[in-house]
């Protein structure tokens, strides 16, 4: 009796175990001529949360790229500026580089912001995580597609 | 044609192109990043303000770390009431150009500078080793490498060693971290590009311990290590770790011919 009680609460802290691990899964999209032309999450994208996203730690944008659009003394010149963006790339294209530049430049510089797979050491405090949440992904997104000139 | 000759030829062929590739892939093994005359020391990608501190020997914070180091090496303690100095002829003599020769292999085993300096410690002077990382340990490999101020790096990297080579080399190259970004990515494709503020070097070690003014104090290679594994978001290693002094040794290797620099001073 209690043994089956027991098993019943062993089977469903498994299951909530396991549902609370699934969080980490990453929302399916499709990759469609080099773009990913529909949106990861129900909810628009914020350009105004995406421009603190670039800005912050969290995107860290600002190591790599050059947006002359903010003021800030240190940007880095790994990669292009992003002066223009929004008029180089549609949307979806814009999305692709983010979740995974990989599938246009195997050896890119540039990190899948939206893969948490096939990564090698990551760093405890980030394992199973992706760098940016896919609402993240949005509001940057919309963000840059403002970066017209 | 005998049916023999036929297999005689075959094998020989195989044999061959064993040869063959077994070179090829010898040739890759050792294909530097940087040929001789463009390699490049840390400094040279520093700011100007940061190169004129490490240059100025009263205004480099490292030369604490060396001076502490001196007086360490003379210290006379223990049961034997001895010192390195009493072993090594002062500060000058036979240590000299030592450090340029670290990581080495001693008894089938890859160790740095600092862990030799450990085990000499125990083993000549009966006395614990020092922790990993803590200052009197660096300070006394700041000081073993300032006296070699100037010696170029050279490693080697032949018999034994070669496998340690190997396993260095391969880290080096391997895509680690949520940022999945490998050293030579940064430190090979895109030396002198800037990430936020800092000028990308080529990476080298002819200057550790290094004086790191973020951290105000001195740093071993094997910290470093960590602090770019950090910045790739992968899982560091702890100090000390044999893959570190693998990495070390290969890292050494591709800027043989760099002269010792220590204290080297960065941001
Ligand atoms: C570690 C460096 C690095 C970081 C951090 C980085 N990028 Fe990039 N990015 C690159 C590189 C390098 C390229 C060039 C393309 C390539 O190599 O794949 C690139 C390309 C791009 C492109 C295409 C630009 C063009 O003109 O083709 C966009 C858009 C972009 N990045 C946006 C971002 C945003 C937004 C962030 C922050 C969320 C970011 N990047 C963070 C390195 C980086
Ligand atoms: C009792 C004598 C003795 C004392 C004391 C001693 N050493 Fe040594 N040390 C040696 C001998 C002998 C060798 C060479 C054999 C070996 O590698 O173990 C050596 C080797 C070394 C080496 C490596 C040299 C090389 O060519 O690779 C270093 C570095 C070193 N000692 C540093 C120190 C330091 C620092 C101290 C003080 C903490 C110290 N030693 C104290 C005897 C001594
Ligand atoms: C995202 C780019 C990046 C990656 C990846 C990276 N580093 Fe660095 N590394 C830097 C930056 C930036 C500095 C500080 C500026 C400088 O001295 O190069 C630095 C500094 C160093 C230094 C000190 C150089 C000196 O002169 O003081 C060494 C050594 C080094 N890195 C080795 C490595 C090794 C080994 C790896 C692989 C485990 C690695 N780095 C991965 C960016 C990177």
């Amino acid at each position: 009796m209690y043994f089956k009680l027991f098993m019943i609460i062993l089977i469903n802290f498994c299951i909530f175990i396991y549902s609370a691990s699934a969080n980490n899964a990453l929302i399916n999209y499709q990759i469609i001529d080099y773009a990913i032309p529909l949106s990861l999450t129900s909810v628009s994208g914020n350009p105004e949360s995406g421009q603190k996203i670039v800005i912050s730690r969290e995107g860290n944008c600002l190591a790599c790229h050059q947006i002359p659009n903010i003021v800030d003394k240190f940007q880095g010149n790994i990669g292009p500026s992003l002066a223009g963006v929004g008029n180089r790339y549609t949307m979806g294209e814009l999305r692709l580089r983010l979740v995974d530049p990989y599938v246009i430049n195997s050896k890119s510089l540039m990190p899948a912001f939206y893969k948490n797979q096939n990564l090698i050491r990551v760093d405890k405090k980030y394992t199973g995580k992706s760098i940016l949440t896919a609402q993240q992904i949005e509001d940057v997104i919309s963000w840059l597609a403002t970066l017209k000139n | 044609m005998s049916f023999y000759n036929v297999i005689i030829f075959i094998l020989f062929l195989i044999y061959s192109l064993n040869v063959f590739s077994q070179e090829t892939l010898n040739n890759k093994l050792y294909e530097k990043p940087y040929a001789n005359n463009a390699l490049k020391s840390g400094k040279y990608f520093a700011r100007e303000e940061t190169r004129n501190i490490e240059l100025d020997e009263f205004e480099n914070p490292g030369m604490i770390w060396v001076e502490r180091g001196k007086d360490l090496f003379n210290l006379q303690d223990g049961e034997n009431n001895s010192s390195c100095a009493l072993c090594h002829k002062g500060d000058t003599n036979s240590l000299l150009g030592v450090a340029a020769s670290y990581p080495k292999v001693y008894k089938n085993q890859l160790i740095n500078l600092e862990q030799k300096i450990n085990m000499c410690r125990k083993n000549n002077m009966n006395l614990p080793k020092y922790k990993l990382e803590s200052n009197n340990l660096l300070s006394l490999s700041s000081f073993v490498s300032y006296i070699s101020k100037g010696v170029p790096m050279n490693v080697s990297v032949a018999g034994k060693a070669e496998k340690y080579f190997k396993k260095g080399k391969e880290i080096f190259y391997q895509r680690i971290g949520q940022m999945n970004l490998a050293c030579n990515q940064c430190h090979d494709e895109i030396a002198g590009s800037y990430l936020r503020a800092e000028k990308i070097s080529q990476g080298h070690i002819n200057g550790f311990p290094s004086y790191l003014m973020r951290w105000e104090g001195i740093a071993s290679v094997h910290r470093r290590f960590q602090f770019c594994n950090n910045q790739a978001r992968a899982q560091p290693l702890e100090i000390g770790h044999n893959d570190y002094n693998a990495l070390q040794l290969y890292v050494a290797w591709r800027g043989n011919g760099l002269p010792i620099e220590t204290p080297s001073v960065r941001r």
